[in-house]
């Protein structure tokens, strides 16, 4: 290696609390060689953490995991133990939830979506640039995270770590006047996430079409949140409790990070927006539906940059249910429902806003945790991205180290890594011959 | 109001909370505690419509040595990303300052307390620098927040 011609450059890198981000490029001859991606650390600390823990306790404990995904992270917890426990949440309880999680779609959707990756199509460096140039736009995806906050407030007590959400429920359900507070709310909402989408359909996206197999949720009859099965487009199917057979984690040399695979197959799977929006399109209520039409969205997608629509198209989703489900709303007679522990393993899945969740949960006869497992989605994407960098990169190698870092950075910001949420994320090397 | 960002799981950035942890029942009963995981929409929704707001939080990178303390007053016009240290949040208080800024919500007086961290991986203790400086940034926030009481 001491024969090449060796140019190292890094972008203007931070610190992130919630991984480092870095990305080794070896090209030669105008070919690439070699990519290599380390953008996510896995909860490995958390999993060893719950252990010796009482099984009341993860819904608090992993809700900390990540600020902007604290409901995703509570509830693939609860299904875990209410499913170890032989417990079921259902009814307006489970309504309840899936509209807290509304919430947490509305508000992650809308920060990625305005402050993210919106300034990557546009030419501004960050969020901050197109504020100061479009207030208004800034102004309007201010109002919709408001809006999912709101939610997730009056229904988890704060928008941060809600502290309400337990296993079998809640601490305290909200009488039907406190939901009600926020239909004018929700109604100016539903305008200004309708408007999103037609807002992002309008930005160029470069070429890119991936043939990844895409996993995710399904809930016939709905579109997938809280809770449901696993499907993917090579035809598999399969419930939670089958997650570990289907999903198989190995290490590879060059990362902290597990690489997933599906079993039985060699190559790449995908999930998050991309691929809820594939396998499940046909479950959008009406509005989010027809703004994906208006929005030349197809049944499926399969363009990373053009997530940034059905994000859109998700957050009018999630507005439009949690319409739908305050004005159905009738309070619980009871906040939650009794869980008594025993022996036994229980599996939760549901989809964060960056795709699958699943946690997994070894209890003893006391309620006592034994065994954790946490499989996050970018953990899951993380060697799907890494391929579709390869061709992506292939396309530009001409270009100088910044432009290409900062295509990459756009390029990765697409799949809504838990590491985006950066404005510059991305240590980047180069090394060229 | 004070607002401590961090997370108590990642060892040195933990800091801002602990000291939140450390003023409860020291300071004036009036002055709102609070912590944040940074996020910059949060941040500047909390602190929008306040006479005076302390931040306090891990810092990373520069050539601080750890456990170095850092102060920075923010007015209206003067780019908190060039005075203020770097937070160990990527999109965090950096980020709402200036997204404040550009919006007119920065509150009437941000003063800005961070520790230079030096380990911000999994883990609940601080590095050797950080704790011993620990109780240093308190009693400074704690002046802040008397002085700013009184007046």
């Amino acid at each position: 290696m001491t024969h090449r011609r060796e140019r190292t450059l890094t972008t203007a890198g931070i610190a992130r609390v919630e991984g480092e981000g870095s990305l080794y490029l070896r090209l030669s001859d105008g070919h690439l060689d070699e990519v290599r991606l380390n953008i996510y650390e896995p909860p490995r600390f958390f999993e060893a953490f719950l252990r010796g823990r009482s099984y009341t306790e993860p819904p608090d404990i992993t809700a900390r995991i990540c600020g902007i995904c604290p409901v995703a992270y509570q509830t693939s917890s609860a299904l875990a133990i209410e499913a170890a426990c032989g417990a079921r949440v259902d009814g307006p309880l489970a309504s309840l939830r899936r509209l807290l999680y509304c919430g947490e779609w509305i508000a992650s959707h809308s920060l990625h979506i305005y402050l993210l990756h919106a300034p990557d199509f546009l030419g501004y460096p960050g969020g901050i640039e197109l504020a100061r140039d479009q207030r208004a736009v800034i102004e309007r995806g201010l109002a919709l995270r408001r809006a999912g906050n709101a939610i997730m407030e009056a229904i988890g007590g704060r928008a941060i770590h809600p502290v309400n959400f337990r296993i079998g429920g809640f601490y305290s359900v909200p009488a039907k006047e406190d939901l009600d507070r926020l239909a004018g709310q929700l109604q100016a909402a539903l305008d200004d996430a309708v408007e999103t989408v037609r807002w992002v359909a309008g930005f160029d996206f470069p070429d890119l079409t991936v043939d990844h197999e895409l996993l995710a949720l399904s809930q016939p009859g709905s579109y997938p949140i809280e809770s449901g099965s696993l499907v993917s487009s090579g035809g598999r199917a399969f419930s939670a409790a089958d997650f570990e057979e289907h999903v198989i984690e190995e290490q590879v040399p060059h990362s902290t990070a597990l690489h997933a695979r599906l079993a039985g197959s060699e190559g790449t799977y995908l999930t998050g927006p991309l691929a809820r929006y594939t396998l499940n399109s046909r479950w959008l209520p009406p509005l989010a539906a027809a703004a994906a039409a208006d929005a030349g969205l197809g049944d499926s997608c399969r363009n990373p940059f053009r997530s940034i629509i059905v994000r859109a198209v998700e957050v009018v989703c999630a507005v439009e249910e949690a319409i739908r489900l305050i004005e159905g709303y009738q309070r619980p007679p009871l906040p939650s429902v009794a869980v008594a522990p025993r022996a036994a393993t229980g599996h939760g899945v549901s989809e964060a806003p960056r795709g699958v969740l699943y946690q997994r949960y070894d209890l003893d006869a006391e309620g006592i945790i034994v065994g954790a497992r946490i499989i996050p989605p970018t953990s899951q994407n993380q060697a799907a991205i890494e391929r579709d960098l390869r061709q992506f990169v292939q396309a530009r190698l001409e270009l100088p180290d910044e432009q290409l870092a900062a295509d990459c950075e756009h390029a990765i910001r697409s799949y809504d890594p838990c590491i985006s949420c950066a404005t510059h994320f991305l240590d980047l090397q180069v090394e060229r011959t | 109001m004070v607002i401590g960002v961090g997370t108590e799981f990642r060892c040195d950035d933990g800091a801002g909370p602990a000291v939140i942890q450390r003023l409860r029942g020291t300071v004036p009963a009036s002055v709102e505690l609070l912590c944040s995981d940074g996020e910059p929409t949060r941040l500047m929704e909390t602190w929008m419509d306040a006479g005076a707001a302390v931040v306090v939080d891990a810092a990373s990178g520069g050539d601080a040595p750890p456990g170095t303390l850092h102060r920075v007053v923010v007015g209206p016009g003067q780019p908190g990303s060039a005075a203020a240290p770097a937070s160990s949040h990527g999109l965090g208080l950096s980020t709402a300052i200036e997204l404040s800024r550009v919006l007119s919500r920065l509150p009437g007086l941000l003063i800005l307390h961070g520790v230079q961290g030096e380990v911000f991986g999994y883990g609940r203790t601080f590095s050797p620098a950080v704790a011993a400086a620990i109780d240093e940034l308190t009693a400074r926030v704690r002046a802040d927040v008397l002085s700013l009481s009184a007046s």
